[in-house]
């Protein structure tokens, strides 16, 4: 595993659309989170985005207010995966990633987007979403393709976070209907969530 | 897709393989170009390397056949690395994915055992010098282990996962019994008729280990005294742990680590300790049993704990993590994961060749030289006028040489096939593996003392060119004033063979393999009735009859349809009575013992002077084993062989002196 490069700050340049777009995707879900409803109201005034929450698409965001979303969507994450025990997913230092991985996720790696997003429901609303998250994910790609695509990325880091975010999300699926267990699971997605959404911010401002 | 896809996903290889490429069943090639140096110095050198799929290089990117295997894997690439300095004979390769110990000594598939796959089809020798092997993962259902510890099925569509309703939580099989049937290697409680190779036998069964059932040990212990020289040492590689210790971790990795949950990776870690703690202790009892160390543990555990090598170590990994291929494009093969990687054959190749620098020295290249006869050269004693007393008059391949003056002798015969195993078995006794230059195989051993004790006799068996040597020295004891043993050693001490010039061995009907019965050993001739200290017996047609002594056996013979040699009785006290006047009295009557076997007179019929008291009742097909002495009851004979090998077929039909 190559984890011991350099660490670098995570930086806000070089959006890309699509990244952006499953944030905004997976923010949709966070409307009914009473903690976080009132911000999302305010983003949602501004901007209006046009969200395709099945493939996990916005048209049009703006920049500044993407930023703001992304940071309102880790947060509320975070608070969701304080149930896992495990210290919280913005302390963990990313170290640098390789040049290239914001394009390779626009091209080869857009699925992985789309993915993070339209898994957002399940972590930030629970249990009823299920069957809404598991038709969202089909219009992705199926499960194998989205494990392959998330293990094949050229980046060590963006693999390790991408491929934890299947797994989790896997999980999860796994646990609907179960109650506690899913709760469980639940807190696991939205820590995996909350990482891997940090990784793809550095690596499309890298 | 049914989440049963799981199982084709991350099976481990458990059936054997069928199907080989050429290029591995040729054997593994050692650069030619590493074998020039040092040429010469010292015996080449051989190298089987086995074991399962640790072994073989699954987890290394294009891996072939069956059996996974690549020449990247330590094994090959650490006997590539000594060739730079040693002279390699041969290396043989069958390390083979989802094999178990038995594998190595029991046939699955085609190719037989792994042994029987480098002797028959890599042109192995039947000894090697050095053994390099893992087992024991899928003695204990590892795979198995590990696969019910990935919790994530694979479906072809999400919504499956909410259909499944079977919620997995990672490892199923308990730790205390993954430790049960690491303790069942070393101490079996069950004894079982089974093979784990056949999935017939349970995790805490014995071992099938071909001639006889056993634990771990016993197979450390009989490869060793089965298949290596003298000097041979046996490598027993260890396993790593999968995944690095969880302090270890990277921050970004904190839910699982390819799939292997937190708990269940500290629990995985805890059984890759007690299974090297394990493998030690087998490797040190086996070393116990044989009293030397010739079983030498190569430490990939701690090794891999070292540089942190682990899954989510901190540093390069040599392990494969969740993979699906080995380089063959649409050839799905999820066998590689979980499975040690090239940069980690490479550094355990590194760890072997330390070991095998450390703990094995290559033979000496012995010098041969002297007088050279049928394909065997040997120096003469110096004390005493040796002359060869018999050749070609004995046979093909016969060399007898005595001293004119005494009675001792040194000499050797050459038998077809390769008889060493069976000739130790009906001696009975201890030996030591030599080395004999030109031979696949040599040992030496002390035959049973006689009872009167009137002589010293020591036996070197070469087996070579499909034949085996039979070279003896004997000492009478009267001629001890004369010569010395040691001196005669020397005899025993300077053969070497030429396997090309060994001329077509003496061919000794054997037809106790067409018949079946009983193995009569005797032990203590006073439970059987007798007149002396001796073992009598009638064949059942009453035709012949034979006594066994401690050092040798006679055998009279009444009617026979062959001709006597013209010779016949000129040696006897009563020589002056013609062949055809003395059988109309006596019987014909053979003798054999450490000299070898041959007519000699004969006063009266075996079965009058021995068989007043009631002779051991035999059958047709029986074995007869007193002392040195082996005879087997023939339809129309009989044939008995002295532990040197020598005796005679004594039928109605044919005398043949071996």
């Amino acid at each position: 595993m190559a984890n011991d490069a350099k660490m670098s700050p995570e930086s806000s340049d070089g959006w890309s659309i699509s990244r952006s777009m499953l944030l905004l995707a997976g923010l949709s879900g966070l409307l009914i989170v009473g903690g976080v409803a009132s911000y999302l109201t305010i983003f949602r005034q501004k901007d209006e985005p046009t969200i395709d929450s099945a493939n996990g698409t916005v048209s049009d965001p703006d920049r500044r207010d993407r930023s703001q979303a992304d940071t309102l969507g880790v947060q509320a994450a975070v608070d969701i995966a304080e149930g896992t025990g495990l210290d919280s997913p913005v302390a963990v230092e990313i170290p640098g990633i390789d040049d290239g991985i914001g394009q390779w996720l626009q091209a080869d790696g857009e699925q992985l987007l789309q993915f993070t997003g339209a898994v957002v429901p399940l972590w930030s609303e629970g249990e009823a979403t299920c069957t809404e998250v598991a038709d969202a994910l089909s219009a992705v790609g199926d499960p194998t393709e989205i494990e392959a695509v998330a293990l094949s990325a050229p980046d060590p880091l963006v693999a390790d976070v991408a491929g934890g975010l299947y797994r989790t999300a896997a999980r999860a699926l796994l646990a609907c209907g179960t109650g506690a267990e899913f709760e469980a699971r639940r807190a696991e997605l939205a820590w995996q969530w909350a990482l891997t959404t940090r990784v793809f911010d550095a690596a499309g401002g890298s | 897709m049914p989440p049963e896809v799981r199982d084709v996903r991350l099976r481990f290889r458990w059936h054997g393989a069928l199907l080989l490429v050429a290029i591995l069943t040729a054997g593994y090639v050692v650069p030619a170009s590493a074998q020039s140096s040092n040429e010469g110095e010292h015996e080449p050198i051989s190298w089987q390397s086995a074991g399962d799929s640790y072994s073989s290089g699954e987890g290394v990117f294009g891996n072939i056949g069956d059996c996974a295997q690549s020449d990247q894997a330590y094994g090959p690439r650490a006997a590539t690395t000594l060739a730079e300095e040693w002279t390699f004979g041969s290396v043989t390769f069958t390390a083979c994915t989802g094999h178990v110990m038995e594998d190595f000594f029991v046939a699955r598939g085609d190719k037989g055992s792994l042994w029987d796959w480098a002797l028959n089809k890599q042109n192995g020798p039947e000894r090697v010098d050095i053994i390099s092997l893992s087992f024991g993962g899928n003695d204990i259902g590892f795979a198995r282990l590990l696969k019910d510890c990935l919790d994530i099925p694979i479906v072809g569509d999400w919504n499956d996962f909410l259909q499944i309703g079977d919620l997995r939580t990672g490892c199923d099989t308990s730790e205390e019994d993954i430790r049960q049937r690491i303790d069942a290697l070393l101490d079996p409680p069950e004894e079982c008729s089974g093979s784990r190779a056949e999935g017939t036998a349970g995790y805490l069964c014995d071992l099938n280990l071909g001639h006889r059932r056993g634990s771990l040990i016993d197979a450390y212990y009989d490869i060793v005294t089965d298949r290596l020289t003298t000097g041979g040492r046996l490598y027993v590689v260890g396993y790593p742990r999968l995944v690095a210790p969880l302090d270890e971790w990277p921050g970004w990795i904190k839910i699982d680590c390819e799939e292997i949950l937190r708990g269940d990776s500290e629990r995985l870690g805890r059984l890759a300790d007690y299974l090297d703690v394990k493998l030690r202790e087998a490797v040190d009892r086996a070393n116990e049993a044989l009293g030397e160390t010739r079983v030498v543990f190569v430490d990939r555990l701690g090794h891999y704990r070292e540089n942190k090598a682990e899954l989510c170590g901190t540093n390069e990994d040599w392990i494969n993590g969740l993979a699906i291929d080995r380089g063959e494009g649409l050839n799905f093969r999820p066998e590689t994961s979980f499975h040690v990687n090239a940069a980690g054959h490479a550094a355990t190749a590194g760890k072997l060749v330390e070991q095998v620098r450390a703990t094995f020295a290559p033979q000496p290249i012995k010098r041969c030289g002297g007088v050279s006869a049928v394909g065997v050269e040997y120096q003469l004693p110096t004390q005493g006028a040796w002359r060869v007393a018999e050749s070609g008059d004995g046979g093909p391949g016969v060399v007898h040489l005595a001293d004119p003056n005494g009675i001792s002798s040194v000499g050797f015969r050459i038998r077809r096939g390769s008889l060493i195993n069976e000739t130790l078995n009906e001696a009975g006794v201890g030996h030591t593996e030599v080395v004999v230059p030109g031979a696949t195989r040599a040992v030496r051993y002390l035959p049973p003392a006689s009872e009167t004790g009137d002589g010293l006799a020591e036996v070197v068996l070469i087996e070579a060119g499909g034949t085996t040597i039979e070279a003896t020295a004997y000492v009478y004891i009267e001629d001890l004033e004369r010569f010395s043993p040691d001196d005669l050693r020397t005899f025993l001490d300077s053969l070497c063979v030429n396997p090309a010039a060994l001329p077509e061995p003496q061919t000794l009907p054997d037809e106790t393999a067409t018949t079946a019965g009983r193995d009569i050993v005797i032990t203590d001739p006073d439970t059987h009735p007798r007149t002396g200290p001796e073992v009598v017996f009638h064949t059942p047609d009453n035709n012949a009859s034979c006594v066994l002594w401690e050092d040798s056996f006679i055998c009279d013979i009444d009617e026979f349809n062959w001709d006597l040699p013209d010779n016949y009785l000129q040696d006897c006290d009563n020589g002056v009575v013609p062949p055809e006047e003395y059988l109309d009295s006596f019987n014909v009557r053979v003798s054999g013992s450490a000299d070898g076997a041959d007519f000699t007179c004969a006063s009266s019929f075996v079965g009058l002077t021995y068989g007043i008291a009631t002779p051991t009742p035999v059958e047709v097909g029986d074995s007869v084993t007193f002392a040195v002495t082996r005879c087997k009851i023939l339809a129309d004979g009989v044939q008995c062989r002295h532990v040197t090998g020598r005796g005679v077929l004594l039928t109605r039909e044919a005398v043949q002196f071996s």
